[in-house]
């Protein structure tokens, strides 16, 4: 028909961001395809939630997520919680958009004449319906909640209204902090920041009254693309789908200027000059991203002294090499150089984003390296700032400890291949004086171990992606044992790195995932926790143990893992299914690792 | 102002998903396939960007058929 645009050419244009991009036809697109999508996304709420849909569908495959929609009638949030549709529909996330006026319609349009107590009581009462949802939600589906805040409409009594006594605007600020701590204190809930995103277009450009008349959801099309774009931002903090690694151009990027012409004080950055206020902005901005767990990395043209001189020399820059995870300057293309920061990290192409100012190298980095998301700065360094923030790929849902270490992490893996490097290999593990701690997961562990499962590529047996709320399953589900291996060696804490989840189906145990973060691979951890399993196994009174291998572009690292554990192998075409029984258990010598009970 | 008859059709055929050479001018928007009212919430805000224009609640309620849309234009 109308649509003749390919997929793959879809894609790469909304990861270019075209401007070009007809948002129609690419929502059209999108929607015959459906039935391949990724992401099961409930809209619940009582406006009117269908014309919400083409945007969140369209914003979501920016972020790389194909959606599929399911739309609760009209005002049921709270009945579509129990009906049949939703539990076949089984949401990996659901999406609360409410109008309090439509919640509350008699005590709003009088709200002026209510007393003071019936304000704070209509809060109360409003809490508790939300928070009530919240928990059913949580209770009913195995889904992140994404619960959107509240507007605050003009108040009728004007500029007095701000002088009141709990007036409109601070009903509504004291109504929006109470559903921050209530979503907050609730680990598979997110807030939806609409009072935010309403600001960011202008409540004149965002509201048309006609659409709330004729339609029952006032908003125009840029109002609902921005709705769109957070809930993206929010959608990969729920899938855990970020990505790991900003790679950073130098000259003209993080300071104005070329430094093998400029010379390291001749370039712009640091306080009393505009361009320079303007760059140091934006090296503040980027370090903030470390407290997120976001690596950064330098892939610049330059002399390599030359670099290691401005940093030297420059130590008022925000920036320091320091701060890096890894660097790549020279004179080699920069695709070459990002492969090569991809490959000292040991991550995937697609856990990238690049930034240049220069359009030929960021077109050059999107022919070779597709997977890489690359961002061209705009000519002005004063809007860079805004440029990083709209990136939705950096988006957590929470920060765990494990985050906000993670810089740290990886300058400890540089000390400790600097001790690999001078020894044998086994001395190697021997001098890591590693101490394990391998248990059962609690909630404390929640957030953790989903973003594990979500993270894991590479060392990981059958690469599930369980929701939140799976994952809570297999903390309480006595079918499940949901096991942890927390690590520490001598350079410091590497944190919660290893998960396997056994699930008993009659007299069979079944190893359903197995996984470790890359930071723990090469040092035997592997085989410490699978002796834990198989010590479960003959404890239990299960007659088999199972494993499963499905292979991915990604987890090559695993291949062979069970045949090595002493399993048998059955063929399973996609995948290779596997059986130990009990007379075949054999443990493996792994004592350079101390096992500690916590 | 003028209107030009194939970007109007043009534009109503690529949210109501038909081929424009297919619909009706006069075609009241009950017996059009496709124009039903979230369709019709989409023509009307595509047609006020597209043209420049912002019609009343009364007509967009009123506009039934694509002449009439594009008449709407001579009365703005």
């Amino acid at each position: 028909m109308t649509t003749q645009m390919g997929f793959a050419e879809m894609m790469q244009s909304l990861h270019a961001g075209s401007a070009a991009l007809d948002y129609r036809k690419t929502g059209r697109l999108l929607r015959e395809m459906e039935a391949q999508a990724g992401v099961h996304v409930a809209l619940m709420g009582n406006v009117t939630l269908d014309l919400l849909t083409p945007f969140l569908r369209v914003e979501a495959a920016k972020v790389g997520q194909m959606s599929a929609f399911h739309v609760s009638p009209f005002g049921q949030y709270m009945q579509d919680l129990h009906g049949e549709a939703l539990q076949r529909f089984d949401p990996h996330v659901i999406v609360l958009l409410l109008s309090a006026q439509a919640m509350r319609p008699d005590a709003f349009e009088r709200f002026h004449q209510l007393s003071v107590e019936d304000r704070h009581r209509l809060r109360d009462d409003m809490m508790a319906e939300v928070e009530g949802w919240i928990d059913s939600a949580v209770m009913r589906t195995a889904a992140t909640l994404i619960v959107a805040n509240f507007p605050c409409p003009s108040s009728a009594l004007g500029v007095a209204d701000l002088s009141s006594d709990y007036g409109e605007r601070e009903f509504f600020l004291d109504l929006n902090l109470a559903l921050l701590r209530a979503v907050r204190a609730r680990p598979r809930a997110m807030m939806l920041d609409v009072v935010e995103a309403m600001g960011r277009v202008g409540t004149r450009q965002a509201v048309d009254r006609r659409m709330h008349y004729i339609a029952g959801l006032g908003w125009t099309d840029a109002m609902m693309r921005e709705f769109g774009a957070v809930f993206a931002h929010a959608l990969v903090g729920a899938l855990g789908a970020a990505r790991k690694c900003l790679v950073l151009d130098l000259d003209n990027s993080l300071w104005g200027g070329v430094v093998g012409e400029d010379g390291p004080h001749g370039i712009r950055v640091g306080r009393g000059d505009m361009v320079g206020e303007a760059f140091r902005a934006f090296q503040l901005r980027i370090k903030a991203l470390k407290e997120r767990g976001i690596l950064l990395a330098l892939c610049s043209k330059n002399n390599p002294e030359d670099v290691e001189e401005v940093f030297r020399l420059r130590d008022d820059m925000p920036l320091q090499l320091s701060d890096m995870a890894a660097t790549a300057i020279g004179w080699d293309s920069k695709y070459t150089g990002i492969g090569k920061i991809a490959r000292q990290l040991n991550i995937g192409l697609d856990a990238l984003v690049f930034l240049d100012d220069n359009a030929a190298e960021i077109a050059a980095v999107r022919q070779y390296c597709p997977d890489v998301h690359a961002v061209l700065l705009p000519p002005d360094p004063s809007d860079y700032v805004d440029i990083l923030d709209a990136l939705p790929w950096f988006e957590k849902s929470r920060l765990t400890a494990e985050d906000r270490a993670r810089t740290e992490h990886y300058a400890l893996a540089a000390g400790r291949d600097a001790l690999c490097a001078s020894c044998d290999p086994m001395d190697y593990l021997r001098g890591l004086d590693m101490r394990a701690a391998i248990r059962d997961a609690g909630p404390a562990d929640l957030l953790r171990v989903h973003q594990l499962f979500n993270k894991t590529n590479q060392f990981n047996l059958t690469t599930g992606r369980p929701t939140m709320g799976e994952v809570e399953a297999m903390m309480t589900d006595p079918a499940w044992q949901l096991i942890v291996a927390d690590l520490r060696d001598r350079f410091g804490q590497l944190g919660t790195v290893a998960i396997c989840a056994l699930r008993r189906e009659g007299a069979a145990l079944h190893i359903r995932h197995f996984l470790m973060s890359c930071r723990a691979m090469g040092r035997g951890l592997e085989h410490a926790v699978m002796n834990d399993v198989k010590r479960r196994f003959l404890e239990s009174d299960a007659a088999s143990l199972h494993g499963s291998h499905v292979p991915t572009a990604k987890n090559g690292p695993v291949r062979g893992f069970f045949d090595d554990q002493g399993f048998a192998a059955a063929d399973g075409g996609d995948r290779t299914d596997y059986a130990l029984c009990r007379a075949d258990v054999a443990f493996r010598d792994c004592d350079w690792i101390m096992l500690e009970t916590k | 102002m003028a209107v030009n008859m194939d970007d109007l059709l043009n534009l109503v055929g690529d949210i109501i998903e038909v081929d424009p050479s297919r619909i009706d001018l006069r075609l009241d928007r009950d017996d059009v396939p496709g124009w039903d009212s979230l369709a019709h919430l989409r023509i009307i805000t595509a047609f006020e960007a597209q043209y420049g224009v912002r019609l009343s609640m009364d007509q967009i309620a009123e506009i039934r058929t694509v002449e009439q849309l594009s008449r709407t234009l001579g009365e703005a």
